[in-house]
């Protein structure tokens, strides 16, 4: 009697489909903080050994992407809301390839200028922050929350790391990082850095999406 | 042999029906993924044969008790006329009214054989085909505005799961109206002329219109939804549960009135609150013309066919 009672709330109610994709959504953006974190503790205390294990979260993230698709392609969620939330699977998932990116650099980096330092370090500590409130914005889809406020707080991060991308770049003019190579990969690692934040602005603005989609 | 014919009639006009408007029910829920064509074929056997047994019981007095004397080539007649229309209608993709169909063949074929036509009762019938529409219209847009101010304040995922919740329960009413008032008007001749009692039409109209529903699937609702104005799931809810709670009201003041024209009604309401624009009066127009065609078709169609028979 219980399993059929089960079977009829399940017909009737359905959601499951749905609440494992709200999951795999969150340990998504699980990862992307987790990535965040260990990418500071390579720039601020240097150590090496967390760039590895940035790439491994990244390939978890494809794990988790490709799940997320298959289960919304199956039937998950109504087509009003697939594209979005599909769209939103891709933009999580470029910003775990960027920080791989970033990671992958420093490792080509022989030294980063001290000059930069304090600098980069906030960079890495205003991603963490944002990566946070990513979260916390997605939580408000499903709970009630200021989402105007939580997402007003990213593009309040994202300009920060814009104004900070301007001191480096300016920093940069005056110091001789050796040879081209050196050169290259370090531009392509401040680039990527805070390239970080735009992506994790862009996903804010497709969870933005996601809330007036219906409505 | 008497009442052969009259039992192939009701057949053919479930069937028909199910072809015509079982899409006005769940048509949405598959379109969104909340319901497969399996499970909505089930649940509309269901809650059909259920609205037939418990909500029929007013509109099969007035169509078949109250309207005019019945008899074996009244019921003929009307029946597999109406399923024809019924059934053309659905090739030429026109959205028609069974109920109007049904009731002018009714009317004419009785009037060919001289019988007496109760015109209050037919009066009664005519309004409440008029009206019903407009009262579609007028409730959908209240829905709509009451769920711009509660549903619509709710995080984006509780809104998605309770649209889905009521996407199925407003399918739900209207698949239950269609057995309480669809198939109680087609059935009425013949339940009270004694050709089926009331479990035998529940159990053949439901398997005929499930039949319907599942070999000759017409979307209806979507040539509606989408030809009228354009339709999200949220707007379409509004309608649907608009047109749904219009056609119980009028199921349990015992009155025939068509899913079809109160879902083009609410549809229209839906559109008209969200903006002149987004409706395509030209549709309106062409629904309109088919609301005023069917009935008057059907009845010179029976009348001349029932005339033709007394001739013969």
């Amino acid at each position: 009697m219980i399993k059929l009672i089960d079977r009829i709330k399940k017909f009737v109610f359905g959601g499951e489909k749905e609440r494992e994709v709200i999951e795999k959504f969150r340990e998504h953006i699980n990862l992307i903080i987790d990535s965040n974190e260990a990418l500071r503790a390579v720039i601020e205390h240097g150590d090496r050994d967390m760039i590895d294990e940035i790439c491994e979260i990244e390939r978890m993230g494809d794990t988790i992407r490709r799940e997320i698709m298959l289960s919304i392609y199956g039937g998950a969620f109504i087509p009003a809301l697939r594209q979005n939330l599909c769209h939103l699977a891709e933009s999580l998932d470029e910003i775990l390839d960027e920080l791989e990116d970033v990671a992958n650099l420093l490792y080509l980096i022989e030294r980063v200028p001290e000059e930069l330092l304090p600098d980069l370090s906030r960079v890495a500590e205003l991603n963490s922050k944002m990566s946070e409130y990513l979260l916390q914005s997605f939580d408000a889809l499903e709970k009630s929350g200021d989402l105007a406020g939580i997402l007003l707080k990213l593009k309040i991060a994202e300009e920060e790391v814009d104004r900070i991308k301007g001191r480096i770049y300016r920093k940069l003019k005056k110091l001789d990082m050796g040879a081209f190579p050196e050169w290259y990969f370090f531009i392509k690692f401040i680039e990527k850095m805070v390239n970080v934040s735009d992506l994790i602005e862009d996903s804010g603005d497709i969870i933005q999406m996601l809330n007036v989609s219906l409505r | 042999m008497d009442l052969i014919l009259p039992l192939l009639a009701c057949f053919a006009i479930a069937f028909a029906i199910g072809s015509n408007d079982t899409s006005n029910s769940f048509g949405i829920c598959i379109g969104c993924g909340i319901l497969t064509m399996r499970r909505a074929a089930y649940l509309l056997f269901f809650l059909v044969f259920a609205g037939f047994l418990i909500g029929g019981q007013r509109v099969i007095q007035t169509v078949g008790g109250e309207l005019t004397e019945l008899d074996a080539t009244i019921v003929s007649v009307s029946l597999l006329l109406s399923s024809l229309a019924i059934v053309a209608a659905n090739h030429l993709k026109t959205p028609v009214s069974s109920h109007q169909a049904i009731i002018a063949s009714l009317v004419g074929s009785a009037l060919a054989l001289g019988k007496e036509v109760q015109h209050t009762t037919f009066v009664k019938i005519v309004a409440s085909w008029i009206v019903s529409p407009f009262g579609a219209l007028v409730i959908a847009i209240l829905i709509y505005w009451t769920m711009e101010r509660t549903i619509s304040r709710l995080p984006a995922f509780r809104v998605e799961r309770t649209v889905n919740f009521l996407l199925l329960f407003s399918g739900s009413v209207v698949a239950f109206n269609t057995g309480a008032n669809e198939l109680a008007t087609a059935l009425a001749p013949a339940v009270r002329y004694g050709v089926v009692d009331t479990l035998g039409a529940a159990i053949i109209g439901s398997s005929m219109l499930f039949a319907g529903a599942v070999i000759v699937s017409h979307r209806v609702v979507e040539v509606v939804g989408k030809g009228i104005t354009a339709l999200d799931p949220y707007s379409g809810l509004a309608a649907q549960l608009g047109a749904g709670l219009t056609v119980l009201i009028f199921t349990f003041l015992g009155m025939p009135v068509s899913t079809t024209y109160c879902v083009v009604g609410a549809v229209s309401g839906v559109g008209i609150y969200k903006g002149l624009r987004g409706v395509k009066f030209s549709f309106i127009r062409k629904i309109s013309l088919s609301w005023i065609l069917t009935p008057v078709a059907s009845f010179f169609a029976s009348y001349i066919v029932v005339a033709l028979l007394v001739s013969l």
